[in-house]
């Protein structure tokens, strides 16, 4: 296993879980996992644990957002075995990765097994002074953003520190929300896209862009599972390790993952998207379902 | 659709004023039903979508830019179905150009999110001009 010289800022997640199962598997460690404890309940907004202690209250947080986080990937996996097998089968042939990946994407191991250094944070969201703070702390680093938007200038603009992201769409074509949904409405396959973040959105220094197979999945497999539910396995199971699979094309052992090649994007190209009305996501599903 | 554009028509001012506001651009659009798109039209068609997709509300005036509102009064209920119009016809536009299939989708979306938000605030929800935009908006996704 190869140390990389990167810190994980994990909003936990299937997500960063995809990331840090991928890098696993291709004997890749992180130096660093920056872990975010939200101090409010994520869907509902309320303090969790207030009136423990410190330690404890961060444990107690760190255990509600997991139950958050990973819902629905427990749900589906737990009730829907069939989509669950067949998704895994499908996109583990297209994008080449092993079982193993798709195991991790419920989020039942430590994250301590992905690392030797897990750092874990409590904080009120991005914005909050606190993740500047122990960022910068780290001197110069690249560090790989599990989450999802915009981040605020106050970190984008820490001396030594630039901000790696995986967007799922071919850049600079696709950006925005739902970049899967609208590739394969718009384009008809998936792509995805590594880049450096700055203030725009899905507009930094492009590292990699690339177009993945198309992947349709056997209408069989759905049941009677409503358009919600679908999309919820998509962002469960597809959509992350579509971009794990772009993270570890670029990332390999002897990358600097703080000096990567990039070439700046046209901005005048592609389109921004925004989430989907439920009847266009409908007749991308039908792209994706069929 | 002649005839359901020139119902929407009949809502719009007479004279449209000069100056950022809703009513003028989607005026203009329904009513000058242009063959082609310039670019400011074009930015303030992307940012209309912004205002129906993220914002979910859609005011009276903006500034020049479209970023900020000039005058914070929603834009009434008898011009959303303006507002959606324009957006169809700004689909079926970008749908002819080569690279134009994502824009015109974009659009698409958008005018199906409009039509919910205005569902969302008029007492009747299903008038029937509604009902035709829901059927024009369907027939552009359905074409694309």
């Amino acid at each position: 296993m190869k140390d990389l010289p990167i810190t994980v800022l994990v909003h936990d997640g299937p997500m960063a879980r995809a990331y840090l199962a991928a890098l696993r598997a291709s004997g890749l460690r992180p130096e660093r996992i920056l872990l975010l404890v939200y101090e409010r309940h994520p869907s509902t907004g309320k303090p969790l644990g207030r009136f423990l202690p410190g330690s404890l209250r961060t444990a107690y947080a760190e255990r509600v957002q997991s139950g958050a986080f990973f819902h629905w990937p427990r749900f589906l996996r737990a009730t829907r075995s069939k989509l669950y097998d067949g998704m895994v089968e499908k996109i583990g042939e297209a994008l080449d990765l092993s079982s193993d990946v798709f195991e991790e994407l419920v989020g039942e191991s430590p994250l301590e097994a992905f690392t030797d250094r897990l750092e874990r944070l409590r904080v009120s969201g991005l914005k909050d002074p606190a993740l500047a703070e122990a960022l910068s702390g780290y001197g110069p680093t690249a560090v790989l953003f599990t989450g999802g938007g915009i981040l605020r200038e106050n970190l984008l603009e820490l001396p030594g520190v630039r901000f790696l992201h995986i967007h799922p769409g071919f850049l600079p074509h696709v950006r925005g929300a739902d970049g899967l949904l609208w590739s394969s409405l718009v384009r008809g396959r998936p792509g995805a896209s590594c880049f450096y973040m700055e203030a725009g959105l899905d507009t930094g220094a492009l590292v990699r862009a690339e177009k993945f197979p198309r992947i349709v999945f056997p209408r069989s497999l759905t049941d009677s599972l409503d358009d919600a539910m679908l999309y919820r396995a998509l962002f469960s199971f597809y959509d992350p390790v579509l971009r794990a699979k772009m993270l570890t094309n670029v990332l390999h052992a002897e990358a600097d993952p703080l000096n990567l090649p990039t070439e700046p994007q046209n901005t005048r190209v592609g389109v921004t998207y925004h989430f989907m009305s439920p009847a266009v996501r409908k007749a991308a599903l039908h792209e994706l379902f069929s | 659709m002649d005839s359901l554009l020139s119902e929407i028509e009949a809502t719009l001012p007479t004279a449209l004023a000069n100056g950022n506001k809703t009513v003028t651009f989607v005026g203009r659009l329904v009513r000058e039903r242009p063959d082609q798109l310039d670019e400011a039209t074009r930015e303030g068609l992307d940012a209309l979508c912004r205002k129906v997709d993220i914002v979910r509300q859609v005011w009276v005036a903006y500034d020049a830019s479209w970023k900020k509102a000039t005058d914070k009064t929603p834009l009434p209920l008898e011009h959303w179905p303006a507002l959606v119009a324009a957006l169809l016809l700004a689909a079926d536009r970008c749908k002819q150009e080569s690279d134009g299939k994502g824009q015109s989708l974009k659009l698409i979306n958008a005018a199906f999110n409009a039509i919910t938000l205005y569902q969302d605030r008029a007492k009747d929800p299903e008038p029937p001009f509604l009902v035709a935009l829901k059927d024009w908006a369907a027939r552009s996704l359905a074409d694309r």
